[in-house]
């Protein structure tokens, strides 16, 4: 009997060290230094494979330099609707060092022409957005130049480019994240970290709320690890398959 | 009897009357009024998680404006840009600043305050650049947003002081006791021209809440100042300010040994009550 019970404790055990074997979960500490999304670029690095496939909504014209030394062998597209910004991006020093495809095209959930709207008067020159200001804030975006911009579904888009799998999305398109998050099914279920630009008011008309983002990529397995937010405004999130680190404080 | 008893009664409380007098709305003279018109009192502010709200530079403004002669004096609130890597911040920036404008109006501590705003993050020094353009006396108190009085200063002698002695630039309140470190090296109480308040020869130079003559950061400060930095980047020089201390001409405020001017409650970390 006495003979029976141990056996079973060291199928027990067994079958604990085969459990922790199994699931070799990254130990993942988000770092309170960590102030903004070009800080957090070497922790998701650690995260990814070193070849990774990069999708970048909105150029983010001081992450070049970090994503080139951390991803030289990575692949990685950028879409920048914004012609005065797609220009800076085309003459970004860092660029040959990237590996990258630039694409003048704005991201949305269908292709097409759209009116894409810039406000250049305020504290942030990088504001555009295919979505016009909501009226209590249109002393913010002034939305004060519209142009018409090429859309793209990042569906379509990878369908075209070959494209079977993202490892990172990285989305800032002034509140269209969500927009483009649900045009892209076949590729969200392959996508391992979802960096996104999240907003806790519609700011923009249509703008996609951080709670429904949170919502739509948790049906995917895709959770929210951390968030640099200001509190009913705006901020980043960052999204992780589950499973693929374990968040330590 | 009951003549006395409310005689008495008005009679002790003269003292505190006469102590109010003095540390709330003082009656100035007219050379302490000259003395304050040649004061402008500008604060530096930049993005930090507590905006929108002004909580914090409500707080530390508090601070300051114990000082009678700062209540009164011009007002300068200049608002560096948002840092690329902070340009999540941009929206709550805006509101914090709309929410300035709005203090201004309301709020008397702020009355008569100029807003200076950078659409562009150019970093302490080159966004003061845009304040002091803004200045028209001879004399500019620069405090940060997120630093706190501890106690009074004489703020008369001390413009006097500048007023009568070239050799006084800089008076910086220290964030520490006045005791050699290696920021500031040995210093000492050798003041070229002597004060009427006391003060330290420094040979370290920080941006830190102080006095300067509106000259010295025109003519000295900011042509130094090349691209966009710190201050002490271009200026902080132990060296060079023991070889040329008449040109830096910087001083500590207050005696030696003497405690801490300023508490520095940090914007990055300061977090709203009602948070």
């Amino acid at each position: 009997m006495a003979a029976k019970g141990l056996f079973l404790l060291d199928l027990g055990f067994a079958a604990m060290i085969m459990l922790f074997a199994s699931t070799p979960l990254r130990a993942f500490a988000v770092c309170p230094s960590c102030h903004n999304e070009w800080d957090i670029l070497e922790v998701i690095a650690e995260i990814l494979p070193k070849n990774p496939l990069i999708i970048q909504g909105g150029y983010y014209e001081n992450a070049t330099s970090k994503m080139s030394y951390l991803w030289p062998n990575g692949r990685i597209y950028i879409f920048e609707a914004n012609p005065k910004h797609f220009e800076m991006l085309k003459e970004d020093r860092h660029l040959p060092y990237l590996n990258a495809e630039i694409f003048p095209y704005a991201l949305d959930e269908a292709a097409g022409l759209l009116p894409f709207y810039i406000s250049t008067n305020g504290t942030n020159p990088w504001m555009g957005s295919l979505l016009p200001a909501a009226s209590q804030w249109n002393w913010y975006y002034t939305d004060d130049t519209q142009i018409t911009v090429e859309c793209k579904n990042l569906q379509e888009w990878a369908h075209a480019k070959n494209v079977q799998a993202v490892d990172f999305i990285w989305l800032n398109i002034g509140g269209a994240e969500l927009r483009v998050l649900k045009s892209m099914p076949e590729l969200i279920e392959t996508v391992k970290v979802v960096l996104v630009e999240t907003h806790d008011r519609e700011f923009r008309q249509g703008m996609g709320l951080f709670d429904e983002v949170r919502s739509f990529l948790e049906q995917y397995d895709v959770k929210l690890i951390h968030q640099w937010m200001i509190p009913n405004y705006q901020g980043y999130s960052l999204f992780m398959k589950q499973g693929l680190v374990e968040v330590t404080r | 009897m009951k003549y006395s008893i409310a005689l008495r009664f008005f009679f002790s409380l003269m003292p505190v009357l006469i102590l109010c007098s003095f540390t709330d709305d003082a009656s100035f003279t007219e050379e302490e009024l000259e003395l304050i018109g040649k004061v402008t009192f500008i604060t530096t502010t930049s993005p930090i998680p507590s905006n929108p709200s002004t909580e914090m530079l409500e707080e530390t403004q508090k601070t300051w404006l114990r000082v009678p002669a700062l209540r009164k004096c011009k007002k300068i609130i200049v608002f560096d840009g948002v840092a690329p890597p902070q340009r999540y911040r941009s929206l709550a920036y805006a509101v914090f600043i709309k929410n300035c404008q709005k203090l201004i109006e309301e709020n008397p501590h702020f009355a008569h305050t100029k807003l200076v705003i950078n659409q562009k993050y150019k970093y302490i020094a080159n966004s003061l650049r845009e304040a002091i353009k803004q200045v028209d006396t001879p004399y500019v108190l620069v405090h940060q947003h997120d630093f706190c009085l501890n106690k009074p200063f004489d703020f008369f002698n001390l413009v006097r002081s500048m007023d009568r002695n070239a050799h006084l630039k800089m008076i910086r309140f220290n964030k520490f006791s006045n005791l050699p470190n290696h920021w500031d090296g040995q210093i000492d109480d050798h003041i070229e021209g002597g004060a009427l308040v006391p003060l330290m020869r420094t040979f370290g130079w920080s941006d830190n809440d102080h006095f300067a003559r509106t000259d010295y950061y025109t003519g000295f400060v900011l042509p130094r100042v090349t691209w966009d930095g710190a201050m002490e980047w271009f200026l902080h020089d132990v060296e060079d300010i023991k070889a040329n201390h008449k040109n830096y001409g910087c001083y500590l405020y207050g005696h030696y040994n003497e405690g801490p001017y300023l508490y520095h409650i940090d914007g990055k970390y300061y977090q709203n009550r009602k948070d």
